[in-house]
């Protein structure tokens, strides 16, 4: 009986030291636990698509160049904003204004559809650019965006799912879809 | 006893009038401490940067010896944007002027003038803050905004006039920049791009000239 009641409480401390454990991993980001809802529609959104024609934004030496291509559009704006930014990097790369290696990791819309939340496997800026350079390429992004009507009115740029770190650049906090260069 | 009275305050207003009209003006120069270190002719762009602000330095002595200019230390624990700012705001300089040096691979030098903003529709519409106020960190710039606003767009009209023959003048950009994070006095930051190791010589004069139109103008806009 001694020995039943003692094996008892060892199973259940060792039931609470894994449960710590697993606690513990998802606190220190060791176990990302996801849940992907999916709700009726979802999929018959992205289905309902339409092509439209885009304008995309790159500055190349000091000049704003202008490029038509066209998309399918769907319903849902997530699946679109997406869409256009991978383009955006497509013509980027194609301009040798990108990195080659450079890819949209996530892209996600906060709630109230205002905020979006951009991350990239690597920084769109080098080292060697100057700071209006820089501005110039994240300009070239944002103009469009905006270009496209989506109602996303600022934007955190991220890193590996971090804020981007830059010498020259704060990406801590949002970034205002009108710009900073004016332009 | 109000005889007494009234003479200790005359003496006091004088004492505080003196001390305002006396107080010495005082520019932080920091030079940018992350650019690369890419070469421009046979120095990198740090060393130049360093150069610049040192020269720059000694010139401004020369010309206003009751100033007090002081370069940022270089040192490990003012590296990290957010001790800079703590330094400059403790300090309390009447101004503080960032210079970052690149290399142009073409064209004549060129110079672009920054400042802090965030919120291009709403920043100068912020309401000016009392002596008590607490100001978060990501806001600090609020607090100079107005007049940091003023002399970097009256200077960008007054190098273009005056100095177009040296250099080319790019624009006046507000935006979040890392250097300016967290000042609460007006900082500007200088970029200039050069194609050779001494173009940097060419912007002395220009700041000089800076230095002097606008240093009255901070100093009267504190009081």
């Amino acid at each position: 009986m001694h020995k039943f009641l003692l094996h008892k409480d060892f199973f259940k401390a060792f039931l609470c030291f894994l449960m710590g454990m697993v606690a513990y991993s998802v606190y220190q980001e060791w176990i990302i636990i996801t849940v992907q809802l999916s709700m009726p529609g979802n999929n018959n959104k992205q289905l309902v698509t339409d092509q439209k024609e885009l304008t995309y934004f790159f500055c190349k030496a000091n000049q704003w160049h202008t490029e038509r291509s066209q998309l399918l559009w769907s319903k849902d704006e997530l699946h679109n904003l997406s869409a256009v930014i991978e383009q955006w990097i497509t013509l980027g790369k194609v301009e040798d204004l990108l990195d080659k290696k450079i890819k949209l990791q996530t892209a996600t819309i906060s709630t109230d559809k205002k905020t979006a939340y951009l991350s990239f496997n690597q920084s769109p800026l080098t080292q060697e650019q100057a700071i209006y350079q820089k501005l110039r390429v994240i300009e070239g992004l944002l103009k469009t965006i905006k270009a496209q009507n989506f109602t996303v009115t600022q934007i955190y740029f991220l890193n590996n799912h971090q804020p981007l770190q830059d010498a020259h650049l704060d990406f801590a906090e949002p970034w205002p879809l009108d710009g900073f260069t004016g332009q | 006893m109000s005889i007494k009275f009234y003479s200790i305050l005359v003496m006091l207003l004088f004492i505080t009038t003196t001390s305002i009209n006396s107080r010495s003006i005082t520019l932080l120069l920091d030079p940018a401490e992350k650019s690369t270190h890419q070469a421009v002719g046979n120095l990198t762009e740090h060393a130049i940067t360093i150069q610049l602000c040192q020269n720059l330095k000694k010139v401004l002595e020369h010309h206003y010896p009751s100033f007090k200019i002081i370069i940022t230390p270089l040192v490990p624990e003012l590296s990290q944007p957010h001790k800079k700012a703590s330094f400059a705001n403790t300090l309390q300089p009447d101004l503080l002027l960032n210079f970052s040096c690149f290399y142009k691979a073409e064209g004549r030098p060129l110079l672009t003038i920054y400042h802090y903003g965030l919120q291009p529709a709403t920043d100068s519409l912020t309401v000016s803050h009392n002596y008590l106020s607490f100001i978060p960190y990501q806001k600090a710039y609020l607090k100079a905004f107005g007049c940091t606003k003023k002399i970097a767009h009256e200077t960008l009209n007054f190098f273009n006039a005056e100095y177009k023959k040296n250099f080319e003048c790019n624009a006046v950009y507000a935006c979040p920049l890392l250097p300016l994070k967290g000042i609460m006095i007006p900082a500007l930051t200088f970029e200039m791009g050069l194609q050779n190791s001494n173009d940097w010589k060419l912007f002395i004069e220009p700041l000089v000239e800076f230095v002097k139109r606008n240093v009255q103008f901070i100093t009267d806009s504190k009081r």
